[in-house]
């Protein structure tokens, strides 16, 4: 069993490349702002992440 | 190993003016091209450009640094002195380097260019707008090109360089020197020297000001790169023209590409001016794929690598298209239709990956705010020519200019 993982994105380092969003995005989506949120945290693996 | 029955010159007048069929057919036919006439591989799918942005390590960024070929296309042989000045300076750029320099360097300049920070600009940026299009209203007509988008990114990167009030004419008189870098002729090498050098003496006695009394202007957050010994003294006077290298023209043709894209389609004109504050983000994403400012990027392989079937051999140069990835049915329904309420839209005119353009912020900012202020102020807007000559260039994607009647 799998970690549980408590994410939280930055919004004053972020810079809205979408990196995370290509990578995991069950995890991370571009909010309206296009910087990163992190809606699941338990949507992708650890590793992944 | 396919065998593509088109020519390999890039350069020539069709390619230049239509760069979509030409490397359209390319994506169809071969995604992972040799060129034989330049010595070149030619990437043009989507998915292959994102997974090589992805795979940094393996593409390599120092270009400059360690491509010994000549300049394409080809210069005077009398000039050639003047390309290895050009490269070297090019070459100390942070964006010429590699993990782990990279990332060191980019860390000093991260901050400066987040979302957050560049949203402080708008206001500023509203207003550079404001007063050149106060300048040309009463003309009733502009050359979008001269009057409006090469002036605005230098109004914005004077300001963000600290320069004074009265040293913006001179700042702008080397920035159109440096617009070179991006051109074909065989002669440009002269006034891009000519502008590089301007712009080191320009900027050193800045640079030793704010090392002693940093502001908050881009020249002192490199002045502190400098202090904590991530950039040597050349590193931040190169670094400091990159605003202009990598901003300039890269601004100027999403304003000249985006209004064009606009005229050329009234329908998504029309719908812009039922509200332009409300659609100018997609539709400046829209612009950005539809007809991107930059045409490609391009890597050095570090090592062997083996895509779909070919092999792309440490030392190779590489150039992935953002015209025919942007245009990539297998990403983008109706690809070829300008629709600026398209959601979502994966377009990779900034890059992906590690080496995302730092600037995106704040060209997002600057289309999104001129063609807000072009649809709400001059909705009448009209080109007043159908014949457009392009920069003979593949990696701008350049009108030379773009004259509009707005009466």
């Amino acid at each position: 069993m799998a970690r549980k993982l408590c994410l939280r994105v930055d919004h004053n380092i972020c810079v809205g490349n979408a990196m995370c969003e290509s990578i995991a995005p069950q995890v991370f989506v571009l909010n309206e702002h296009r910087q990163s949120e992190a809606v699941n945290p338990a949507g992708d693996t650890e590793e992944r992440v | 190993m396919a065998m593509v029955a088109m020519h390999d010159d890039m350069f020539t007048a069709e390619a230049i003016a239509d760069p979509y069929t030409y490397y359209g057919r390319l994506r169809e036919e071969d995604p992972i091209h040799w060129n034989e006439l330049y010595d070149l591989w030619v990437i043009t799918r989507h998915d292959d450009v994102v997974w090589m942005t992805r795979h940094h390590e393996l593409f390599s960024n120092a270009v400059f640094r360690n491509d010994p070929r000549p300049a394409y296309p080809a210069i005077h042989e009398s000039d050639n002195a003047l390309y290895d000045y050009v490269r070297q300076y090019q070459a100390d750029q942070f964006i010429q380097f590699d993990r782990p320099e990279h990332l060191d360097m980019r860390k000093v300049v991260h901050s400066y260019f987040t979302p957050r920070s560049m949203e402080a600009w708008r206001g500023f940026v509203k207003n550079a707008i404001t007063e050149l299009l106060d300048a040309v209203e009463d003309k009733g007509r502009m050359d979008v090109m001269k009057d409006f988008a090469t002036p605005l990114p230098v109004l914005v990167i004077a300001k963000m360089m600290g320069v004074p009030q009265e040293d913006r004419p001179y700042v702008r008189h080397l920035a159109e020197k440096l617009l070179n870098i991006g051109r074909g002729e065989a002669e440009r090498m002269q006034p891009l020297v000519e502008g590089m050098q301007g712009m080191i003496e320009y900027v050193a006695p800045l640079v030793n000001e704010r090392i002693d009394n940093p502001g908050d202007d881009f020249i002192s957050v490199l002045a502190q790169g400098e202090k904590q010994g991530v950039f040597t003294r050349h590193q931040v006077l190169v670094n400091s023209s990159l605003l202009l290298l990598a901003g300039h023209e890269t601004t100027i043709n999403l304003l000249c590409n985006g209004t064009l894209a606009f005229m050329h389609h009234p329908d998504q004109w029309a719908l812009l001016k039922t509200d332009p504050e409300g659609l100018a983000k997609r539709a400046t994403e829209e612009c950005l794929r539809y007809d991107a400012p930059v045409k490609s990027i391009q890597r050095l392989a570090a090592h062997d690598v083996d895509m779909r079937g070919k092999t792309l051999r440490k030392g190779d140069r590489i150039r992935w298209f953002i015209t025919s990835a942007n245009r990539d049915p297998e990403t983008f329904a109706k690809p070829d239709t300008f629709d600026i309420t398209r959601d979502p839209n994966p377009h990779v005119a900034f890059g992906n990956g590690v080496h995302h353009c730092l600037g995106a912020t704040l060209a997002r900012l600057e289309g999104q705010e001129a063609f807000k202020a072009l649809a709400q102020r001059f909705p009448n807007l009209h080109l007043e020519t159908e014949a457009f000559e392009y920069q003979p260039s593949i990696t701008f994607r350049s009108v030379k200019s773009l004259p509009v009647a707005f009466n």
